[in-house]
């Protein structure tokens, strides 16, 4: 409880906003106790509701935590798969791979920053987090068909479309990012938001106005 | 796509997503550093494996159904866009221009190179 702690005292601070992705910020150096470097010693017995043992492990060790960012990531790959089928490629452009990333990056900029702007990450927020964020919008994004997609274009000689499709969905996919942070400062800011969008949660309930990201 | 084969891709895809989440967490309890380097490693690494296994498919070493289950699913799970994407605007928005743009565009150039590799690694077997 002691040492186990460091993960839930961090606020939504800029690390925490750095650090979204697979692992907690309380999984980063220097706050991770005792079992910061001898991680890979994760006691697989462990029960799914044994929080108060749980609780000494960093968050990528826990059971349950791992429990719901697989779930949610087979759940975003089903997503991904069944897009993937309903819309072909556009000449040889992955149009459904690039659409996926675009909506995605938007969607987890929306969540994270929302998330972030109610408050610290614990309890419910960190479980939505891990859940849709890093469990579903994770699952549905993908980075491998990305490049593998684009060393196959490569290799056949597609250069300008190889070219094309890369930067298309790092500056697109950058802008869907942004837009999604920006919005999600309105509704984490402003008391339900006017405009409701479907992702961002229940638009009446107020948070706490945060510690904000900006 | 058969629907057993649609629900394998789909369990594997879980399975990489929980494979990425720990995977992060190791990286940064081991690396000190405010730069998202987690996901770097995760991506990179599953672009390098992607490539192999398409290379592997296309010489008929591994079938169709393989790949979709490894590659589409697990590696599909594995890696993320839309974590990079956050990060790399993150990283622009607090001024960090020069590792912003390493987090976008080096961690593509750096992906393609190694799936690159793999798809030729691949590809001789």
């Amino acid at each position: 409880m002691t040492e186990g702690a460091p993960d839930d005292d961090r606020g939504a601070g800029r690390g925490d906003a750095l650090g979204p992705s697979g692992a907690d910020p309380g999984a980063r150096p220097g706050q991770g106790g005792p079992n910061g470097r001898s991680g890979a010693d994760a006691r697989p017995g462990l029960p799914l509701d044994s929080d108060a043992v749980e609780n000494d492990l960093p968050p990528h060790l826990r059971l349950g935590y791992l429990a719901l960012v697989a779930g949610g990531g087979a759940v975003g790959t089903a997503l991904r798969a069944a897009t993937s089928l309903v819309i072909a490629p556009v000449g040889q452009f992955p149009a459904a791979i690039f659409g996926i990333n675009v909506v995605g990056a938007f969607v987890l900029g929306l969540l994270l920053q929302t998330l972030a702007l109610r408050g610290p990450d614990v309890g419910s927020r960190r479980i939505i987090r891990l859940l849709v964020g890093t469990g579903v919008l994770g699952g549905f994004t993908t980075y491998s068909a990305l490049s593998a997609d684009s060393a196959t274009l490569l290799s056949e000689g597609g250069i300008g479309i190889a070219l094309i499709y890369g930067a298309a969905t790092v500056i697109v996919g950058g802008l869907a990012s942004w837009l999604g942070i920006a919005l999600g400062s309105r509704f984490g800011t402003r008391d339900g938001g006017r405009d409701s969008t479907p992702a961002s949660g229940q638009p009446g309930q107020t948070g706490q106005p945060g510690e904000g990201t900006r | 796509m058969t629907p057993i084969l649609f629900v394998a891709l789909s369990l594997a895809g879980g399975l990489g997503a929980a494979t990425r989440f720990l995977v992060d967490g190791v990286v940064k309890a081991r690396i000190r550093s405010s730069y998202p380097i987690g996901v770097t490693v995760i991506n990179v690494s599953g672009s390098f494996l992607l490539g192999l296994l398409t290379g592997l498919a296309l010489g008929q070493v591994l079938s169709h159904e393989w790949l979709l289950v490894l590659g589409t699913g697990f590696l599909g799970g594995y890696t993320t866009f839309s974590t990079a994407s956050f990060e790399t605007v993150r990283l622009l928005q607090t001024g960090r221009v020069g590792a912003g743009l390493l987090n976008g565009v080096g961690m593509l150039v750096a992906s393609v190179a190694v799936a690159t590799l793999g798809l030729w690694l691949g590809s001789l077997a």
